[in-house]
C-alpha cells in the first residue's frame, strides 16, 4: 500500500473493528513515515480529549424533565391521544358542517312571506270596501260598533 | 434517565457547543423517547436509540439555527488560541473536563454538521461502527467513509493547536 492510501487508514489504527493484517502493514508504515507518525499522534490526543470531556451529571436534570412532562401526563394517559385529539377537532368539525348545510337547507327551501291581510279577507266578496276612509260613508257607524 | 443523562447532555453540547441549547436539548431528547416509548422495539441497546434521537434533535436544531453565524476556526485561534492549545496538548487527565468539553465543541461547530455527528458518535458516545450503522441506517461502508473525512477533517482543524511548535516554524 502507498503513502496516501496508509495515511487515510492511520485514523482507524486504533479501531478495535480495523482487521488484524491491516493494523500490520500502517504499524510497518510508521517505522519509516515521520508525517504519518505525527498525524496519528494528534489523532490519539484529540481521541483522548473526547474521552475526558464528559460534562458532569446536573443534579436538577431529572427534576426539570420531570416538570416539563407532568403537564402532559397529567392531560391524557398514554394511548388516549387519538381518542382526545378527535374530540378536540373532529366533532366540533363534524357539528358545524352540520350547522352550515341546515341553514343552507332552510334558506334555499323556505315558503314565501304570508300577507295575513289578504289571507284574512280572501272569502270575503266586499273586502275591498272594508277599507276606512273619510270618504266612505258608513265609516262612523263602523267605529261606533 | 439517570444513567443516560450526562451521555445525552455531552452528545448535545458537542453538537451544538452551546450550553443552554444544550441543556434544553437534552431535555426536550429525553421527552421525545417517553412520547415515542412506544416506537422502541428493543432491536438496538435502548442508549443506541435515545442517542439516535439526541442527533436528530440536535441536527433539527442546528438547520433552524443556520443563518447564526458559527465561530470561525480563525476567530477561535486568535481569541482562545493559547486556552486551546494548553488543553489539547497536555496528556494529563483535565482538571476541568468542562473547559475541554467547551474547546472540543468550539472546535466541532466549524467542521459540517454529518462531520459533528459522526464525530461525536464514535468519539464521544463511543459506538461501534455496526451500531453507527443502525442508528444512522446507512451501510458499514458508508460509515467508515464519512468516520475517515470527519477524523481527517478535525486532525486538520486542530493541527495548529496541537503542534504549536511546528505550526510556529
Amino acid at each position: 500500500m502507498d503513502h496516501e492510501t496508509l495515511k487515510e487508514k492511520l485514523f482507524f489504527y486504533k479501531d478495535p473493528e480495523t482487521p488484524e493484517a491491516e493494523r500490520q502493514s500502517i504499524a510497518a508504515h510508521l517505522q519509516t513515515c515521520e508525517e504519518c507518525r505525527v498525524t496519528l499522534k494528534n489523532w490519539e490526543k484529540l481521541q483522548a480529549k473526547f474521552s475526558q470531556s464528559v460534562l458532569k451529571s446536573s443534579p436538577n436534570f431529572v427534576f426539570q424533565v420531570m416538570e416539563r412532562l407532568q403537564p402532559e401526563t397529567q392531560q391524557a394517559p398514554a394511548g388516549a391521544g387519538l381518542i382526545s385529539s378527535l374530540f378536540r377537532w373532529l366533532f366540533p368539525a363534524l357539528g358545524y358542517s352540520f350547522a352550515i348545510v341546515l341553514m343552507f337547507v332552510v334558506i334555499t327551501h323556505r315558503e314565501a312571506p304570508v300577507n295575513t291581510e289578504a289571507l284574512l279577507l280572501a272569502d270575503m266578496p266586499n273586502a275591498s270596501q272594508w277599507a276606512l276612509g273619510n270618504q266612505s260613508p258608513d265609516a262612523g257607524d263602523l267605529l261606533d260598533m | 434517565m439517570r444513567k443516560h443523562e450526562v451521555r445525552v447532555r455531552t452528545q448535545c453540547f458537542m453538537m451544538l457547543s452551546n450550553t443552554a441549547e444544550a441543556e434544553d436539548a437534552a431535555q426536550e431528547v429525553f421527552i421525545k423517547a417517553y412520547q415515542s416509548l412506544g416506537a422502541f422495539h428493543g432491536k438496538a441497546a435502548f442508549s443506541t436509540w435515545i442517542y439516535r434521537i439526541a442527533s436528530n434533535y440536535c441536527l433539527d436544531v442546528l438547520r433552524k439555527r443556520q443563518r447564526r453565524k458559527t465561530e470561525s476556526l480563525d476567530a477561535l485561534r486568535e481569541k482562545d488560541g493559547e486556552k486551546a492549545e494548553a488543553l489539547l496538548v497536555s496528556m494529563a487527565e483535565p482538571e476541568y473536563p468542562q473547559e475541554t468539553a467547551e474547546m472540543l465543541a468550539q472546535v466541532l461547530s466549524t467542521l459540517p454538521e454529518k462531520s459533528r455527528e459522526m464525530i461525536v458518535l464514535r468519539e464521544v458516545q463511543g459506538l461501534s461502527y455496526e451500531e453507527i450503522a443502525k442508528l444512522l441506517e446507512c451501510t458499514l461502508d458508508a460509515v467508515k467513509s464519512r468516520l475517515k473525512r470527519a477524523r481527517q477533517e478535525l486532525e486538520l482543524k486542530c493541527r495548529h493547536f496541537l503542534n504549536p511548535q511546528a505550526s510556529k516554524r
